[in-house]
């Protein structure tokens, strides 16, 4: 061990936790603060030094949090589903089917996922309340499709074309329709990237903000980033930090859980959107 | 039970032609095996004959149908992949009763037939397992179990044995005789392998280059090549090729000179009978196969020459031998083991029977 | 075999044309993208031409007029600046940390996925999370940044991080390079597990330092990688709207243009003004795509020359 080795070593562990301390210290804090009381909150300290749970009972006690809760579970989960069986209809006509236009389809889908939200916010305000959708879930279920859809249909594309032609052909041989070719034989072979996509387009519609903030209204239709952001005291200067920690814990947790879970699979979910699109 | 009859099937991808012009007829029950070297299209042949492509000209005739539009389905048809191309997420037997499930059979025939075939390859206890769970040889009983089970009219085989080793596909060649024999489904069998052709076919056609040179029995292909190009296929070790002088071309004989000077006469084809000297002396060589020649102790030397190489194969002996006037090594193959050593100097017989003479790559005059 | 027929001979099924089958397999999604994205887009262009109000009623076609309006606009200037220097300062700093991070993680090492998750939860959890967590520790009088700041005596006053219009913008920005540095980190890893592992050994058997090895072969070879992640990050940073929102609310010193138009639109009711502004921000996100393309086109020909 020279002390070279020991120097490289050094800096690498110095990088490495310095990384770690930039990652994790906001969430230790805001565990912290969220179980801390009354005025204990306005005492900064790293270190806990109580652990009461009244900022979780007041989250769902003064706010409808468990509502808000429920609700981005509704949109996420009707996201998720919509956005995968469009992008699986529309992958294995863009990966498995030679026809013209292929890349046009996928050029403007490309071009799509490119859209600011913002540009199509007063677009979508108006269809939203012409179809009588205004401060309902569905709104958002639709408007999510644009931040959902076109990733969704890239990474499976890619995916769908990676699959032999010779499986498929053996279906077609063995009598199967092309929609039975898809849901029986293709889909099951790459359920992976279904999860891939899946989870990511459910961490999309669990974080999004201006559209739910600005197709909701009242607090019965709120998804939860919104019903953080409105959490107010007794004073415009006065914010219930202590909530909104607690708030924030508990919204982080499942996210926490996935990402354990599947990490592997939201990585390449990832780097297959951006690198194979 | 169907016979396939293919007219003037052509097909190009994009300005490349893959077929031209192809013909050929398989009789009801007819093991045919279509043999040429990668790139020559008998893949694109058979997944023509499947439905999988569509010809730009031609027809694809079934059991006396013309099915050139039909979808593969509903032809008939079962076809095993050179990759097996089994569905890798259902077990055995759900890749077995896939076909029949979407041919809506019900469920007592669907489990019937999946056991029957089952039994024929010998997989009944392996019915549970999926695919990577399985050997490759096993993964090609199930791919080939998958194909009867539907009961086609025919089979189709595209390089079924390429992925599984020698000892197994030995194996799998004489399994694949006895399964024909006992179904006697109209089967086509493509691959590049001319051994697998020799041995499976009831009769072979040869193809290059989107043609087929030759169609007959095994036999017919081995002793009478129409051409050099069926000639050096088939046939193993490779036939040699020495170019001959013309000496005598009259009444029906042709009489060609060796490099060493000794002389070989052979009757001429009939077909090529009347052609004119002048074309027959274009590019004249005589193909012999390594297993005719005979290494002749003191006796008829038409070649001489040094050996190069010695490679015992155990049940047989080729020698290399380097001949003045011949540029390539003329190869010998001796039954069994035998002493001879590289540098030795050796003579050669060359019976005329066994000879086939070539005018510019065509066949033109055969000793048996 | 037997002599009938298979059972799968009975429909005579016609296969569509192939064409046909992937234009039915594509219409739903099509559809969908059409009504959550087409429409909404040429409505809000169409709006940007007119001085239509959020609440509805009757609205007249002015043309440029709401152009002609942001352009004199200081704020709209504001709000440009913002946003570009946000984008620029943002994605040079994630582009940087990520690399230094995605280097760490390359070596191996035990608690790798460990860590990864951890690196990446920043990246997962809601912006409104994030950007409140931040507020709270970067509060001017609670926050545990001043107090950590002031304990080692790095200043000598709490600072008002988020408030503060000379400091807001720097707030900004470091939470978002708390938030998307991951994201930047797992795109270069993917990039540096595609470089050959010979092309190390060779260098290694070539004394050559890691360093330089670094510049002069790593970096150039995930390079393209590279360069497609950042503008990814640039165009997602151009469009940034709920960071900015939750952490400075209306400030003008960090508005961005998504602020700036929603803000139009929606708290003061001038649909068509606000349109004028979006439309603008797509414009400016479609130019850079442009650009973009056009860059790497003109590089790919010159390599083949």
């Amino acid at each position: 061990m020279t002390v070279r080795w020991l120097l490289a070593r050094g800096g690498f562990l110095l990088v490495l936790g310095g990384f770690l301390f930039y990652a994790v210290f906001p969430f230790y804090y805001a565990l912290i603060s969220s179980l801390e009381s009354g005025s204990g909150l306005f005492e900064p300290s790293v270190l806990p030094r109580s652990a009461t749970i009244g900022n979780y009972a007041a989250v769902f006690g003064e706010q409808p949090f468990a509502r808000s809760i429920l609700n981005s579970f509704m949109v996420a989960v009707g996201t998720v589903a919509a956005t995968l069986f469009l992008a699986a209809l529309a992958a294995y006509a863009l990966g498995r089917i030679r026809f013209r236009g292929r890349r046009g389809v996928l050029f403007t889908v490309l071009t799509i996922s490119m859209f600011p939200q913002v540009a199509v916010l007063s677009g979508m305000f108006e269809l939203i309340r012409a179809l009588g959708l205004y401060d309902t879930l569905p709104s958002l279920m639709l408007s999510y499709l644009i931040l959902t859809l076109p990733f969704s249909i890239w990474v499976l594309t890619a995916f769908m074309r990676e699959l032999p032609d010779e499986i498929e052909e053996a279906a077609i041989l063995d009598g199967a329709s092309r929609l039975t070719v898809l849901t029986r034989i293709l889909a099951p072979l790459i359920a992976p990237a279904l999860v891939t996509t899946g989870l990511l387009a459910l961490i999309i519609a669990w974080n999004e903000f201006l559209f739910a903030l600005t197709f909701t209204l009242s607090a019965e239709a709120r998804t939860v980033p919104v019903a953080i952001a409105l959490i107010s005291g007794s004073t415009q200067h006065e914010l219930p930090w202590g909530i909104i920690m607690a708030a924030s814990v508990i919204v982080t947790v499942p996210l926490l859980i996935i990402v354990l879970l599947f990490q592997g699979r939201i990585v390449s979910g990832l780097t297959a959107g951006a690198i194979k699109g | 039970m169907s016979s396939v009859a293919l007219v003037e099937i052509a097909k190009s991808f994009g300005r490349q032609p893959a077929l031209v012009g192809i013909d050929l007829e398989i009789a009801d029950g007819e093991f045919m095996v279509v043999v040429g070297p990668s790139g020559c299209g008998k893949s694109t042949l058979l997944r023509i004959v499947a439905g999988l492509a569509q010809p730009d000209r031609g027809d694809v005739v079934i059991g006396g149908e013309r099915v050139t539009h039909w979808p593969p389905a509903r032809r008939g048809v079962a076809m095993v992949f050179q990759s097996y191309a089994l569905y890798p997420h259902m077990t055995a037997f759900d890749n077995m009763s896939f076909g029949l499930e979407q041919a809506r059979a019900s469920r007592a025939e669907i489990d019937r037939k999946v056991r029957w075939a089952a039994d024929i390859l010998r997989i009944s206890h392996l019915l549970e397992r999926k695919p990577r769970e399985l050997s490759g040889g096993e993964r090609q009983r199930v791919a080939i179990g998958r194909a009867i089970t539907r009961e086609p009219g025919v089979f189709l085989l595209d390089e079924p044995l390429s992925n599984l080793d020698a000892g197994l596909r030995g194996h799998m060649r004489a399994e694949l005789i006895e399964l024909h024999r006992r179904l006697k489904v109209t089967t086509i069998h493509v691959t590049h392998d001319q051994v697998e052709a020799m041995t499976l076919a009831d009769r072979i056609a040869v193809m290059r280059e989107g043609r087929i040179e030759q169609v007959g029995p095994p036999l017919s292909l081995y002793r009478r090549p129409v051409n050099r190009f069926v000639g050096s296929f088939i046939g193993a070790p490779q036939m040699n090729f020495i170019a001959v002088e013309l000496r005598g071309y009259a009444d029906g004989v042709l009489v060609v000179g060796l490099p060493g000077g000794a002389e070989l006469r052979m009757p001429i084809e009939p077909e090529h009978r009347f052609a004119p000297a002048a074309s027959v002396e274009a590019g004249l060589e005589i193909g012999v196969r390594p297993e005719h020649l005979i290494a002749s102790n003191g006796g008829k030397a038409d070649l001489a020459g040094r050996i190069r190489l010695v490679e015992h194969l155990g049940s047989a002996t080729l020698l290399h031998v380097r001949c003045p006037g011949i540029e390539a090594d003329v190869r010998i193959q001796l039954p069994g083991i035998v002493s001879w050593q590289a540098g030795q100097e050796i003579a050669i017989e060359v019976p005329a029977a066994q000879c086939t003479i070539f005018a510019a790559g065509v066949a033109i005059a055969h000793g048996g | 075999m037997r002599a009938a027929l298979p059972n799968g001979l009975r429909a005579p099924v016609r296969t569509s044309r192939p064409a046909t089958a992937a234009w039915l397999f594509l219409a739903p999604a099509l559809l969908a993208l059409a009504i959550a994205g087409g429409w909404p887009l040429v409505r809000t262009v169409w709006f940007s031409l007119t001085d239509a109000q959020l609440a509805g009623g009757p609205f007249s076609f002015v043309r440029l007029e709401n152009y002609r309006w942001l352009l004199t606009d200081p704020d709209w200037w504001r709000a440009l600046r913002n946003t570009l220097v946000f984008a620029t300062v943002s994605v040079a700093l994630e582009t940087a940390l990520g690399i230094l991070l995605a280097l760490v993680l390359d070596a191996g090492f035990r608690g790798r996925s460990l860590v990864r998750a951890a690196v990446i939860l920043p990246w997962a959890i809601p912006t409104v999370v994030s950007a409140k967590i931040w507020a709270w520790m970067l509060h001017d009088q609670f926050g545990i940044v001043n107090r950590l700041l002031l304990a080692v005596g790095a200043i000598e006053r709490p600072l008002a991080w988020t408030a503060d219009p000379a400091l807001a913008m720097a707030a900004v920005i470091a939470v978002d390079v708390w938030k998307t540095t991951p994201f930047m980190a797992l795109l270069t890893l993917a990039a540096l597990q595609l470089v050959p592992t010979h092309c190390h050994e060779a260098a290694r058997l070539d004394g050559i330092h890691p360093v330089r090895f670094f510049f002069k072969v790593t970096l150039p070879l995930i390079a393209p990688a590279l360069a497609a992640a950042m503008l990814f990050r640039f165009l997602d940073a151009l469009r940034v709207f709920d960071l900015i929102y939750v952490l400075t609310s209306n400030s003008r010193s960090t508005a961005t243009i998504a602020v700036y138009a929603r803000q139009q639109m929606v708290e003061f009711q001038d649909l068509g003004y606000g349109s004028a502004a979006a439309s603008l921000l797509f414009v400016m996100v479609t130019g850079a795509t442009v650009l973009y393309l056009a860059a790497t086109r003109s590089r790919a020909q010159e390599s083949e020359t």
